[in-house]
């Protein structure tokens, strides 16, 4: 059926997503595989890494490359990145519509699912370690990535809110590992690492365009015969409802602008984590810090004229949500109350027809854009991957719809501050 | 009344159409049927290197560095409700942006397009500017120049800017600085907005679930026709020389970062055919899959930051690469020597092939998306070129004439290295 999500599933704990249709110059296939994230997770976060480099056709990274580019130019991207407590570990290609192809009878888009599955199941890799040097330069990559993460001021705060705010949370974790543990990783131990993946993680393999998603299952189910496969562990969230105090940590750096974040706790608990009050939760932080006709763009931007940027950021799977700002030093102090003010304001119940709208056109807006672009619906369709059951955006949107004032009025008030992380910018001396 | 052109390209089978419309504003509509999502852009030929307020014929006087951003700031604003509040009642995503060359305002939407349309032609038609909006502008602004101060890959590009033009003002800031804004008054926007938002020097370009006709009726329902001002860009002088070869900074990062920038002549018109010739050399000198990547790469010299772009527009030119590296100089060497063995053992044929099926590949993938689409549009209206005709040169370019344009590119004289290294914090 074209223009509908399709699911089917290929092996235990191993499924595949397709969304066939014919309106893009492209199609896109992703592999995605997702395990509880560990306290140190560099022995998994590398392997795609790894993978995205070498295998065993195309042993050198000049020859996976020289066969992307005879593949008119398809991209291969690795990944990782958390949702709650979970690692998700993606290799993603682009590759164009086979009617694009210069050559008959060429399909290029099977040939980049077989090129993929080759990349993931026929590693660079013998006597049980992955090729020595290739770990080298994917431990090198990722060092790297790290030291660049602390450069980059935003990516920084962030993660040192997360870091404290999460401490005794799994979540606390950079899905690309430590440097300790990347230093301590051999390819031995990565390999083991890997191989417990491909037996134990759930997979799931999205394929968005014109295809024959059949034969694409086909491959799939091919590739798995004989292979062995454990039911995946079952998907972790750990969620806090609330704060009992605040906690404040602040650092001082070189920079021009400090960076202020503030993570809050929003009350969700076991009992209360249904998909309604989850869109409660969305449009309740919609309105204090999504768009520009958010609280937080309105009045700390616009009308104080505190800073360039402050919004509001739900991790829905994580119960929380999370300011950030940049902000001179003079200024924090400002930022902070006025922030809070304006999320106590909403708990006080000044919310207007107008803010409901707001959100919910904004949201119906772009809810319905997904199907646009196909990097929109593998990314719509792998946001769920931890999920127990799958949204359309159409029911995403039917479920945001039925929110109320009153609903938003009383999911404020559940809200409590948890952390704030600032980053002082070191006065001229 | 307006006349207009379909243009169309059978491999991607599709069109897109060209108005002249009266009163001198050139609009481009391209429709994706079956998409949801529309995606229009008003944009001006006006952006942060024109720093010299010029009317044909007449002498130019000189403007505060940053103007065009701050307008395109000030512009949302009106004197009822602003414009991001007309948009919170219709659900568009308005956004706007200015570059070195142009300034453009835009929206997304899945629903009330004509609706979107006609806030968005009437803001941008209808400046409103106080000293008291102006005055809070400026500290915004301000947060936004000290973000970007803080962003080593910002600093590092136009660190060498500074080094490769001495006069042309692609060596500024986008945003100005905080001094240079802190000289902007309300009459400051009054007068560029008079002298570079005339309907003959701005594009309206749309891509997505539309139709000319949905278009042009919003179009002529709203547009206001005024007299036209014809502007024009001003010549700084810039020799062909760089002022120095090479600059470091220091700032609060872990990991040392560098641009290495070859400049060009800029005398004779850059054709597209130029631009993917360029591109498709930088990419047989040191893409993924050559041998000079492969062993800047195990060498560890550069990571998979690394990257490389042909930056051209009004009056300046330069192939750039950038990435990480504790060794920037290395990779300059490296890359100086690369170019100089080409240029002796010409290029592979087997090779070529290659680059030029992953480009045509990669022009393929830019058809997709509909503010892709739209951007394209603009760039080519201000640029001077059809969109499709890439397509084609995709598909007949030589590599005979990649080895002619080789001759005179990657020139080591005109080359100039920018860097940022960690600052010792104590």
């Amino acid at each position: 059926m074209e223009n509908t999500f399709q699911s089917y599933d290929v092996a235990t704990g191993f499924r595949l997503n397709a969304y066939k249709t014919s309106r893009f110059k492209t199609s896109r296939i992703s592999f995605t595989m997702v395990l509880p994230l560990d306290k140190d997770p560099s022995n998994n976060a590398i392997i795609p890494y790894i993978l995205a480099r070498t295998c065993k056709e195309y042993p050198t990274y000049m020859a996976l490359s020289k066969k992307l580019a005879d593949l008119y130019g398809a991209t291969l991207t690795p990944s990782v990145s958390k949702i709650g407590e979970n690692h998700i570990l993606r290799l993603s290609m682009n590759m164009i519509d086979n009617k694009f192809s210069l050559s008959k009878d060429e399909d290029i888009i099977l040939s980049c699912v077989e090129l993929l599955l080759k990349i993931v199941f026929e590693p660079n890799a013998e006597n049980g370690a992955f090729d020595k040097e290739e770990v080298e330069r994917a431990r090198r990559l990722l060092l790297e990535r790290i030291e660049s993460q602390k450069s980059d001021k935003r990516v920084y705060a962030l993660q040192r809110l997360i870091e404290e705010m999460c401490k005794d949370e799994a979540f606390c974790a950079n899905p690309i590992g430590t440097k300790e543990g990347l230093l301590d990783l051999t390819p031995k131990s990565v390999y083991d690492s890997y191989v417990h993946l491909v037996e134990n993680a759930f997979i799931s393999v999205n394929v968005i365009g014109n295809t024959d998603v059949d034969k694409v299952c086909e491959m799939l189910s091919n590739r798995m015969v004989g292979m062995h496969r454990n039911t995946p562990a079952p998907m972790c969230n750990e969620i806090i409802a609330s704060a009992e105090k605040v906690t404040r940590v602040e650092e001082t750096q070189a920079v021009n602008q400090g960076k202020l974040v503030m993570g809050f706790r929003v009350g969700c608990n076991n009992e209360n984590e249904t998909r309604d009050y989850q869109n409660e939760i969305r449009i309740m932080t919609d309105i204090f810090g999504g768009g520009t006709y958010s609280r937080l763009f309105m009045n700390v931007r616009e009308k104080m004229s505190l800073c360039y940027y402050c919004s509001a950021r739900p991790y829905r799977q994580k119960g929380l949500f999370i300011v950030q700002s940049g902000v001179e030093n003079e200024n924090i102090e400002t930022a902070i109350s006025e922030i809070q003010n304006q999320l106590a304001s909403i708990a006080n119940g000044e919310v207007t027809d107008e803010d409901m709208n707001a959100s919910l056109l904004a949201m119906k807006d772009s809810f319905n854009s997904v199907c646009d672009t196909p990097e929109d619906i593998d990314g719509w369709i792998s946001a769920q991957v931890t999920e127990p059951y799958f949204e359309t955006p159409e029911e995403v949107l039917s479920g945001i719809s039925k929110v109320t004032k009153e609903d938003v009025i009383s999911a404020a008030k559940k809200v409590t501050l948890d952390t704030i992380f600032v980053l002082r910018a070191k006065e001229e001396e | 009344m307006a006349n207009i052109k379909e243009i169309r390209n059978d491999l991607l089978s599709d069109s897109y159409f060209e108005i002249e419309h009266d009163s001198g504003l050139k609009v481009l509509v391209y429709p994706k049927p079956g998409y949801s999502t529309t995606y229009a852009i008003f944009g001006t030929n006006y952006g942060s290197i024109d720093t010299v307020v010029k009317k044909v014929g007449e002498e130019g006087y000189t403007i505060p560095e940053g103007t065009a951003h701050f307008l395109e700031h000030k512009l949302f604003e009106s004197e009822e409700l602003d414009a991001f509040e007309r948009f919170a009642k219709t659900g568009a995503s308005a956004n706007a942006y200015t570059s070195f060359d142009r300034t453009c305002y835009l929206f997304s939407c899945s629903s009330n397009f004509k609706e979107n349309l006609e806030i968005l032609i009437d803001f941008v038609q209808h400046p409103f500017f106080t000293e008291k909006t102006v005055q809070k502008e400026q500290g915004i602004i301000g947060q936004e120049i000290r973000m970007y101060q803080d962003e080593p890959s910002w600093q590092v590009m136009f660190n060498l800017l500074r080094l490769l033009y001495s006069k042309h003002p692609v060596r500024i800031d986008i945003a100005g600085t905080i001094e240079s804004i802190a000289e902007i008054s309300a009459e400051t926007l009054y007068d560029c907005y008079n002298n570079f938002y005339s309907l003959p020097n701005m594009v309206l370009a749309v891509a997505g679930n539309t139709t000319v006709d949905e278009v042009l009726d919003v179009v002529s329902k709203t547009l206001e026709v005024k007299e036209p001002i014809k502007v024009e860009r001003a010549d700084f002088g810039e020799p062909m020389e760089v002022s120095t070869n090479y600059y470091e900074e220091k700032l609060s990062v872990t990991i040392p970062m560098f641009t290495l920038g070859y400049k060009e002549k800029t005398e004779s018109p850059l054709t597209l055919k130029d631009k993917i010739l360029t591109s498709i050399l930088a990419e047989y000198i040191v893409g993924d899959s050559s041998a000079l990547y492969e062993s800047l790469f195990n060498e560890e010299l550069i990571n998979n930051s690394f990257g490389f772009e042909y930056f051209t527009g009004p009056g300046y030119r330069a192939t750039m690469f950038a990435g990480e590296s504790k060794d920037p100089k290395k990779v300059m060497e490296k890359i100086n020597a690369e170019v100089l063995r080409i240029r002796k053992d010409g290029i592979n044929e087997i090779e070529f092939e290659r680059i030029r099926r992953k480009h045509y590949g990669r022009a393929i993938m830019g058809y997709n998306d509909v503010d892709g689409l739209a951007n394209e549009l603009v760039s080519s209206e201000f640029e001077g070129y059809h969109m499709f005709d890439e397509i084609e040169i995709y598909q007949t370019i030589t590599l005979e004439e990649a080895e002619e344009r080789l001759k005179d590119q990657f020139l080591p004289e005109y080359s100039a290295l920018s860097v940022v290294l960690p600052k010792e914090e104590n």
